[in-house]
C-alpha cells in the first residue's frame, strides 16, 4: 500500500522540532519559577507543579479520547500550565491552577482545533476566566517572604491577613506612585502574581529565547515600549511622568504577556508586520484597560482581544509575492553590494 | 559585501567546498535519449549512428544527437534507444569559417540548433532563450552558482575552463548585442574566482558579482534580484525583462560548439549521497541510466533506500533504470528511504521568513488542503519556485512542498486533462475520483502496473486534492515506484472496478459535453 507512496523533496530537513522550541520556552520560564519560590516559598512550586500536571494530563486524555497522535511530548501543554500558575497569587487555592489548566487545554486549545489551530491563547483565556469568576481570590496578594503552607488546599482569610498588602498596581489605580519601590518592582522584591513580579527574570528568559532565535524579538520589545510610551505621555499619577511610566511597565503582567504571549506561535500573526501590529495593539489595549478597568488582568484581556483579530491582521499584512509589483518596483529588501554589470 | 536576497537558507554544512576532479564516465551499454521539445526521430531501428550524429530534430531545426556510436534499437515512444558499440568515430560540426565576432544572430542560432545545446539547469534549448532575448536583453548573467546544496560541478567547471566560459559568453553577447555581462559566483569558491579573474581581461565587459552562499541562489530570478535589486514580473521570463541568465556549463558547451565544432552529447553531473562508495563529479553521456552512472562510483556501499535526481532539495525519486538527460545535475543515493512526513502546522512562521519569493507557504499549504485553489493563486501560488526551503525549516514537519505542488497541479492541470472540479464537496470528490480512474486506467493497461494507489479515507487531513497532486506527479513522471500488487490495492480495484466500468461506459457523453 502506501509504502511506495511518492516521497517528496526536500530530502534533508532541519533537525529542529516544535518540541525543541517548547523545551526552550520552558527553560526560559525557569528563572521566574526559581524567583517565585524564593519569594513565596514552596507553595509557589506546588501551584506550578499542579498547573503543569493537570495541563499535561488533560492533553493526554483529550488525545486518547480523540485517538489522535499523542502531542503531549511536544511540551506545549506544560508551557500552558506553567504560564497559568504564573498568573495566580500564592494565596490561591490549590484547585485553582488545576481547574484553569484543564479549561485552557480542553476548551480553549483542543476544542478550538488543537495545536496550531487555536485562536485564543489558552493561558491568557484561563487567567481571564479566573479574573471574571474568582475576582476576590485573584486580588489576595501577600507580601514577599511570607511563606505559607504548601499542602493546605485553601488558605483561610485569617492565615493570610497579616501578610496582605496592596500591590503597586493597586496603588497606581489611585494614582499614587511609590517611587522608591520602582527598582523593587524590577527585581521582583514585591507583591504580585507568582511569575509576574520579577521583570529581571522574565528579561533573562526573553534574552535566552531571542538568542536561540526561537521567538521574534520585535513584538515583545514593541509591547513594552508602547506601554511605556503611552503611560509616559498620558500619565495621570501624582509624580513625574517618567516614574509613572516606569511603574506601569514594571508592575503587573506587562512583561509576562510581552515575552510569552506576544511571541506565541499559534495565536499571533506569522508575518513580521503583523506581529508588530499585534504587539502595539495589545499594548494600547492594556493601557486602556488599566486606565478604565481592572488592573490585574488588563494585559490578558488585551491579548485575548488581539488574538481575535489575528486572522484579519495576517490577511492584510502578507508580503507582496515576488514579481507581483513588476520590474519597476525595486525590491526594497535586496541588499546591494559588490560589482554590478 | 556579498550580494544576497531575502530569505533562503544558509546550509552551514554545505558551504564547505567539495573539491573533486571531473572524471569521464565509462561507456554505457545502452543509451536512452529523451525526445524533448517536439523532436521527431530521423533514424529508425537498426540504423548505425555515430556519436554526434543527428537522431532527432524538431520543426525549428533543433537536433538531438546520439551520445554513443552504435546501433539504434528503437526510435519512438518518447525515446531513442541506442546500443553502443566500440566501433565508429565521433562526428562533429563543420568548423566556423569567419571570426566568431562577425557571425550574425542567425548564424549563431543555427549553430546552436545543430549542436543541440540546451540549458544545463533548465533543459530549454538555448536557441529559444536567445530568440526571447533578442532585442530585449540588456545583460547576460553567467550563472556560476550551484543549483543545489549537493552539487559541486559548476565551480569545478569554472575553475578548469574559466576562459572558455567567458568566451562563450562573449559569443552570445555579440549575437544578441548585449554590452555587458556579469558573472555570478559564490564568494567562498576561491579557486573558481581566481580562475575567473585571470580569464577576464576587460572588466567593463564582464564584471563579477560575489554571492553569499545561500541555497536557492542558483535560481535565475533570485540571481537577478540579488544583482540588480529588481523582481522579474511574475508570468514573464527573465529574458523578456532584459536579463539573459545562462549557466556556466551551457556557455562552455556553446564555446565548444563554435571553437571545436563539438555538439552537446555529454553532461557533467555530481553524484553524491552516503550510499555510494565514492562521491564523484562525472561527465556522462546523454541518456546513460542511473545504474551505470553509479557503477562509476565504485558501486553502492549500502543498497540505496532512494535515488534522487535533480537535487536534494527539489528533486524527485527515480528508479535505477531511468536515464540522465542533458539537464540532470545531481544524482543522490540515500542510504535510507526518507520518511514521508506530514505533521501539524504550529504556525511558527519560519517558512514565511525563509521563503525567497516572499510567500506564506503555511497559508498556501493549508488552503491547498482545503481545496481553495483560487485563494492560493491570489496570494502568489504561481510565484513559488518550489525550492523546498519552507519544508526544510518547518518545525511541525509539514510536507509543505507536496501540498503546494498539489495546489499547482490542480490550478494548472497538465495538457490533456480536464480542469478538475474543486474536490471539497463530496460530490466533487467522487467526480474527480471517477474521472481520475478513467484517465489512469488506459495508462495502467499499457504499462501493466496499477497506478499509484489511492490512500484510504482514514487520513482525513489529506483529502482528494492531495491525491490529485500525487496522481499528477505519477502520471507525468516516468514509471517511478513500481508498487507491488499488495492486497489493499487489489481490494481497492475490486471495489472500484464495477463503478469505474460503469463510469467509462458513460464517459464519451461526458467528454463531449466538457
Amino acid at each position: 500500500m502506501p509504502e511506495e507512496k511518492m516521497i517528496c523533496p526536500p530530502f534533508i530537513r532541519h533537525g529542529e522540532k516544535s518540541r525543541t522550541v517548547m523545551l526552550d520556552v520552558l527553560l526560559a520560564l525557569v528563572p521566574a519559577l526559581i524567583w517565585s519560590i524564593y519569594i513565596f516559598g514552596a507553595r509557589a512550586a506546588v501551584l506550578c507543579a499542579i498547573g503543569i500536571a493537570f495541563a499535561v494530563a488533560a492533553e493526554f486524555c483529550c488525545d486518547l479520547a480523540a485517538r489522535r497522535r499523542r502531542s503531549v511530548v511536544d511540551f506545549s501543554a506544560a508551557v500552558t500550565g506553567l504560564l497559568i500558575a504564573f498568573g495566580l497569587p500564592v494565596s490561591a487555592p490549590l484547585w485553582m491552577p488545576a481547574l484553569l489548566s484543564v479549561f485552557a487545554v480542553v476548551v480553549v486549545k483542543k476544542l478550538c482545533g488543537g495545536i496550531g489551530r487555536n485562536l485564543f491563547n489558552p493561558a491568557a483565556a484561563a487567567l481571564c476566566l479566573a479574573h471574571v469568576v474568582f475576582p476576590e481570590t485573584m486580588e489576595k496578594f501577600t507580601r514577599p517572604f511570607a511563606y505559607f503552607s504548601s499542602y493546605v488546599i485553601r488558605l483561610t482569610e485569617a492565615s493570610i491577613a497579616t501578610a496582605r498588602v496592596n500591590t503597586s498596581l493597586d496603588k497606581l489605580a489611585v494614582g499614587s506612585v511609590d517611587i522608591p519601590n520602582i527598582w523593587n518592582e524590577f527585581y521582583g522584591l514585591t507583591a504580585g502574581n507568582l511569575g509576574e513580579i520579577s521583570v529581571l527574570m522574565l528579561l533573562l528568559g526573553f534574552l535566552y529565547l531571542a538568542f536561540r532565535k526561537n521567538i521574534k524579538p520585535l513584538p515583545p520589545l514593541l509591547y513594552v515600549a508602547t506601554v511605556f510610551i503611552v503611560t509616559f505621555f498620558f500619565a495621570n499619577g501624582d509624580s513625574e511622568p517618567i516614574y509613572f511610566a516606569l511603574m506601569h511597565t514594571f508592575s503587573g503582567s506587562v512583561f509576562l504577556a510581552a515575552v510569552f504571549m506576544c511571541s506565541d506561535y499559534t495565536t499571533t500573526p506569522y508575518t513580521k508586520l503583523g506581529g508588530a501590529v499585534f504587539a502595539v495593539g495589545s499594548a494600547l489595549l492594556t493601557v486602556l484597560l488599566r486606565y478604565f478597568g481592572d488592573y490585574g488582568a488588563s494585559s490578558y484581556f488585551a491579548v485575548l482581544l488581539m488574538n481575535a483579530l489575528t486572522p484579519v491582521i495576517e490577511k492584510y499584512t502578507l508580503t507582496m509575492p515576488f514579481g507581483r509589483a513588476g520590474m519597476t518596483a525595486k525590491s526594497k529588501k535586496a541588499k546591494k553590494g559588490g560589482a554590478r554589470g | 559585501m556579498a550580494l544576497t536576497f531575502v530569505g533562503g537558507l544558509t546550509l552551514e554544512s554545505r558551504r564547505k567546498n567539495i573539491v573533486l576532479p571531473i572524471e569521464d564516465a565509462s561507456l554505457p551499454a545502452v543509451v536512452r535519449l529523451k525526445l524533448q521539445d517536439n523532436c521527431i526521430p530521423v533514424v529508425c531501428a537498426g540504423e548505425k549512428v555515430a556519436e554526434g550524429e543527428k537522431v532527432a530534430a524538431n520543426a525549428d531545426g533543433f537536433c538531438l544527437l546520439s551520445s554513443v556510436c552504435g546501433t539504434v534499437m528503437s526510435a519512438g515512444d518518447g525515446f531513442v534507444t541506442v546500443r553502443s558499440e566500440r566501433s565508429g568515430e565521433p562526428v562533429g560540426l563543420p568548423p566556423v569559417e569567419s571570426p566568431v565576432v562577425s557571425l550574425s544572430y542567425e548564424d549563431v542560432s543555427e549553430r546552436l540548433k545543430q549542436a543541440g545545446i540546451v540549458g544545463a539547469m533548465s533543459g530549454i534549448p538555448i536557441y529559444q532563450k536567445l530568440a526571447r532575448a533578442k532585442g530585449k536583453a540588456k545583460r547576460i548573467v553567467i550563472n556560476c552558482l550551484e543549483s543545489d546544496p549537493y552539487s559541486a560541478h559548476i565551480s569545478r567547471l569554472v575553475t578548469d575552463h574559466a576562459e572558455e566560459i567567458v568566451n562563450g559568453a562573449k559569443i552570445l553577447m555579440h549575437a544578441v548585442c548585449v554590452k555587458r555581462s556579469v558573472i555570478a559566483i559564490e564568494e567562498n569558491r576561491t579557486e573558481a574566482i581566481r580562475a575567473l579573474r585571470n580569464a577576464v581581461y576587460d572588466k567593463t565587459l564582464v564584471s563579477t558579482a560575489l554571492f553569499k552562499p545561500k541555497y536557492p541562489a542558483g535560481n535565475e530570478l533570485l540571481a537577478i534580484n540579488a544583482i540588480y535589486g529588481r523582481e522579474v514580473r511574475s508570468g514573464r521570463t527573465a529574458e523578456e525583462s532584459g536579463y539573459l541568465v545562462l549557466s556556466a556549463e551551457t556557455l562552455l558547451n556553446v564555446f565548444h560548439a563554435f571553437a571545436y565544432g563539438t555538439p552537446q552529447t555529454r553532461k557533467v553531473i555530481t553524484v553524491s549521497g552516503n550510499a555510494v562508495n565514492r562521491k564523484k563529479i562525472l561527465r556522462v553521456r546523454n541518456g546513460t541510466t542511473a545504474d551505470e552512472i553509479f557503477a562509476n562510483c565504485d558501486g553502492f556501499a549500502v543498497q540505496p533506500g532512494a535515488v534522487i535526481e535533480g537535487g536534494i532539495m527539489r528533486g524527485k525519486a527515480i528508479t535505477l533504470d531511468e536515464c540522465a538527460t542533458l539537464s540532470t545535475n545531481v544524482l543522490v543515493a540515500l542510504p535510507k528511504r526518507p520518511l514521508d512526513v506530514d505533521g501539524d502546522c504550529i504556525r511558527c512562521g519560519r517558512c514565511v521568513r525563509v521563503c525567497p519569493m516572499h510567500l506564506a507557504p503555511l497559508k498556501l499549504a493549508s488552503q491547498s488542503k482545503d481545496g481553495q485553489i483560487e485563494d492560493c493563486l491570489a496570494i502568489g501560488l504561481d510565484a513559488c519556485i518550489e525550492c523546498g526551503c519552507c519544508a526544510y525549516v518547518c518545525l511541525g514537519k509539514v510536507n509543505l512542498l507536496r501540498h503546494i505542488r498539489a495546489a499547482k497541479a490542480q490550478a494548472h492541470p497538465p495538457a490533456g486533462e480536464q480542469p478538475q472540479a474543486s474536490p471539497s464537496t463530496k460530490e466533487g470528490a467522487e467526480n474527480t475520483k471517477a474521472r481520475r480512474l478513467e484517465t489512469a486506467e488506459p495508462s495502467s493497461a499499457a504499462t501493466g502496473e496499477p497506478p499509484a494507489p489511492q490512500q484510504p479515507a482514514v487520513r482525513t487531513e489529506l483529502p482528494a486534492d492531495e491525491r490529485s497532486g500525487t496522481e499528477a506527479e505519477a502520471a507525468s513522471a516516468a514509471p517511478a515506484e513500481a508498487p507491488e500488487a499488495a492486497d489493499p490495492v487489489k481490494a481497492f480495484y475490486d471495489a472500484f472496478g464495477p463503478a469505474a466500468e460503469a463510469h467509462r461506459q458513460s464517459a464519451p457523453d461526458r467528454e463531449t459535453k466538457d
